[in-house]
């Protein structure tokens, strides 16, 4: 233990700085003052005033003289307090104050009373219940109220050149732009908005905002912002369910499969035909009169649908357009046929289809009416997801509630290994990851029935956070591992903060006893180490204190040790506690004298 | 000197007292009482410090009228009434122990008083005096009255160590 490191290590509770000069300053005149008469008015406050002084004045020589603004000052104030009520807290400070001998009267620093009124508000005043310092005026701005009268905006001519700039009438220009961009109604709304709202108006209530932090875009609110607009409570209801009967489920039944027949039916019509297409398209005829590409056939074969994109609709009236009928520039800039070349090749594309539709069904080809198997995974509940997996589809969720629910099974977590500990303790499986245990002591005891001894193990186990927190779980069991697993769950639940001074030692001396067992603390300074017993400097380790001495002068039973140093953490003094107690300023001299450097 | 001994009787009644949870009580009136009882009161320790007859004072009668002027018929029956302070359910005096006893007096200089107060255990003629722990207060009977150990060292004084409170 060496000289510095208690000085720094102490935490000294100073008096207020007033109490302090008192303490320093002359100590006389409280005394005369009290020993006056109740209306006595000393003569540093009414110079003018002519008082004879007393006795005592006379054998004491006064050495304060006081200059008379600063008297008058202190007379008003003085008046102002006098005004009030007074507060009931340290009530009897001017009362204690007339019963104070020679040594220990105080001189104060502010004008003496006349009344016990206020030196009682005086007294309270020095007794705030927090232990920062009170701020004496009422904070105020820092920067100076500018009207927009001193700053010329109110003027009529800045005004009007400001109403003529942002708020001016639409120049015919500007209307036209306006009807080229909106319809004749919304036009209409427009000019009404614009005739209904004064521009004074604008002016003065609106805000036309030219800030760096505006916003840069025009909004129509017809999209949903989620920085500024609050998210419309969603009605989520559930769906009735249906319940079809036998009759209504076999005609949903059927419907479902002769539509899917159907379909599979048209496409396999429309895949003959493109089949025909693509062996006329091979032929002479073909290659002078079809543009699609062969590409384009087998993409189309692939997904009939197709069809109707690459193929050209005819015209609005439903009437084929030829070369013929129109005059010759046109048709050429279409492309089109000429009416013999479109009859030639419907002819040959009319027998070839023939010929697919004999092939067809020459064969009891049931495979081609089969509906397809994407069209089937379709109407699956899960859709095309299962089209390519071989496992059962879903039964699917239920509409409505569908996410509305979470798992029990928490993610961190799938086995459950955790599930114990994260009922006993309330926190996150990350959390409990994260925490020390150790197993601190184990003991066997027997319990003796009539039947013999019942033994079992005793087991007493840390857990902490390494910053601040600590709980010590104790638990039997008839094996060992069972009381283990249940202690560590206690002992998180049991996680209790520990106040420690700057993050590495306790605050002041503690000393706990438990059963025989005394358990002496002493904070150390910065570097000391741990120079305690072992188990004790697990639980160090466990809630982080690096510097600290503990001494067991008596009984150092495992488990009674462990306890009593627990106890002895969680019966440190707290200075905060302390001076609102007391009612004193509390500094921590450490972080005064060092330029608040605590490393 | 008055005696010490009222000293040690005081700490032991104050003891019992902030135990019990009492809100006021009173000592004997003497001057060595009344020095540490306003001692204890400018350290926050007691509310407040009245000097009365035999029947408790009121609160309002302890703001608002002077004590009772004390004569040769009345000053035996005088006590210092002792307003007892409580925070969050626990006394904010709850210990005091006296140090000094009649048979055996210990005095600091100062030095040792700064020492003392540093938290440093000071041996002195009487023996060892272990060092101020957190919160804890030492008053000294000095030239200048009965002081907390860090209005003595301000004032550059040394005198008989009466009691520690906390």
């Amino acid at each position: 233990m060496t000289r510095s490191f208690k000085a720094e290590d102490s935490i000294l509770l100073l008096e207020k700085s007033e109490d302090v000069a008192c303490l320093s300053g002359q100590s006389e005149r409280g005394f005369h003052r009290a020993q006056g008469p109740p209306n006595w008015v000393p003569a540093i406050t009414r110079p003018d005033q002519t008082v004879k002084p007393s006795k005592q004045h006379v054998a004491t020589p006064r050495k304060e003289t006081r200059s008379l603004p600063t008297a008058n000052l202190a007379l008003a104030e003085l008046r102002n307090r006098s005004g009030r009520t007074h507060t009931a807290m340290s009530v009897s400070r001017p009362a204690a104050r007339r019963l104070v001998g020679r040594c220990l009267s105080q001189t104060r620093t502010q004008p003496p009373s006349s009344t016990p009124y206020a030196a009682a508000t005086a007294a309270a005043q020095c007794l705030p219940f927090h232990s920062s310092t009170s701020c004496s005026k009422p904070r105020r701005s820092q920067f100076r109220n500018v009207k927009a009268s001193e700053l010329g905006l109110t003027n009529a001519d800045t005004l009007k050149a400001y109403k003529a700039d942002k708020f001016g009438e639409l120049t015919p220009e500007e209307l036209d732009k306006l009807r080229q961009k909106y319809t004749p109604e919304q036009m209409e709304a427009l000019l009404a908005g614009e005739k209904a709202v004064d521009s004074e108006d604008m002016i003065f209530q609106g805000r036309l905002r030219d800030d760096i932090h505006r916003p840069t875009y025009i909004d129509d609110y017809a999209v949903m912002d989620p920085r500024y607009d609050v998210k419309p409570e969603a009605k989520i209801t559930a769906d009735e369910p249906l319940f079809p009967t036998e009759q209504e489920y076999m005609e949903a039944q059927y419907k479902k499969m002769t539509d899917l027949a159907t379909k599979s039916t048209n496409d396999m019509i429309s895949r003959s035909l493109l089949r025909a297409m693509r062996k006329v398209r091979r032929t002479e005829v073909g290659m002078d009169t079809m543009d699609l590409t062969e590409a384009e056939l087998d993409d189309m074969e692939r997904d009939p649908s197709l069809i109707e994109r690459y193929v050209a609709k005819l015209d609005e009236d439903g009437v084929e357009r030829y070369a013929d009928d129109m005059d010759t520039a046109a048709a050429k800039a279409k492309g089109a046929l000429t009416r013999g070349q479109a009859t030639r090749l419907n002819e040959e594309i009319d027998a070839q289809w023939q010929k697919e539709f004999e092939n067809m069904f020459s064969e009891d080809s049931y495979e081609l009416l089969r509906p397809a198997q994407v069209d089937l995974a379709k109407d699956a509940p899960d859709g095309l997801i299962h089209a390519t997996t071989a496992e059962q589809p879903d039964t699917g969720k239920i509409p409505g509630v569908e996410g509305k629910f979470r798992s029990d099974e928490d993610p961190d977590d799938p086995d459950g290994r955790y599930e114990r500990y994260k009922k006993t303790s309330g926190l996150p499986v990350r959390t409990i990851q994260k925490l020390y245990t150790k197993v601190l002591a184990t003991r066997n005891v027997a319990n003796q029935t009539r039947l013999g001894k019942v033994r079992k193990a005793s087991v007493i186990v840390l857990a902490g956070n390494g910053h601040g927190r600590l709980g010590i779980g104790m638990a039997k069991s008839i094996e060992p591992s069972v009381a283990r697993e249940a202690a560590m769950g206690l002992a998180m639940r049991n996680m209790r903060p520990i106040r420690r001074y700057e993050n590495r030692t306790i605050y002041g001396n503690v000393t706990a006893k438990l059963s025989g067992t005394v358990a002496e603390l002493q904070s150390r300074p910065p570097g000391f180490g741990l120079r305690v017993p072992a188990r004790i400097f697990e639980m160090c380790r466990a809630v982080g204190i690096q510097d600290l001495s503990v001494q067991l002068p008596r009984s150092k039973s495992p488990m009674n040790s462990v306890k009593a140093f627990y106890k002895a953490l969680l019966e440190q003094p707290d200075p905060e506690e302390i001076a609102i107690g007391r009612g004193k300023k509390l500094v921590d001299v450490r972080k005064v004298y060092y330029g608040g450097s605590t490393a | 000197m008055p005696s010490v001994q009222t000293i040690s009787n005081m700490c032991s009644h104050l003891q019992n007292v902030s135990k019990a949870r009492l809100a006021i009580t009173s000592v004997p009136n003497n001057k060595f009482n009344l020095n540490l009882a306003l001692a204890l009161h400018r350290s926050g320790f007691l509310s407040h410090v009245y000097r009365a007859g035999p029947k408790p004072p009121t609160l309002e009668q302890m703001i608002t009228q002077e004590p009772e002027k004390v004569t040769t018929a009345n000053v035996a029956q005088m006590r210092l009434w002792l307003g007892m302070k409580y925070w969050d359910g626990k006394p904010v005096l709850s210990q005091a122990t006296p140090i000094s006893k009649p048979s055996r007096l210990m005095t600091v200089n100062i030095a040792e008083l700064g020492k003392l107060t540093r938290g440093l255990s000071a041996h002195l003629k009487g023996g060892v005096v272990p060092g101020l722990n957190l919160g804890e207060c030492l008053y000294v009977a000095t030239s200048q009255g009965v002081l907390e150990s860090r209005e003595a060292l301000a004032r550059k004084l040394g005198g008989l160590l009466l009691c520690r409170t906390n």
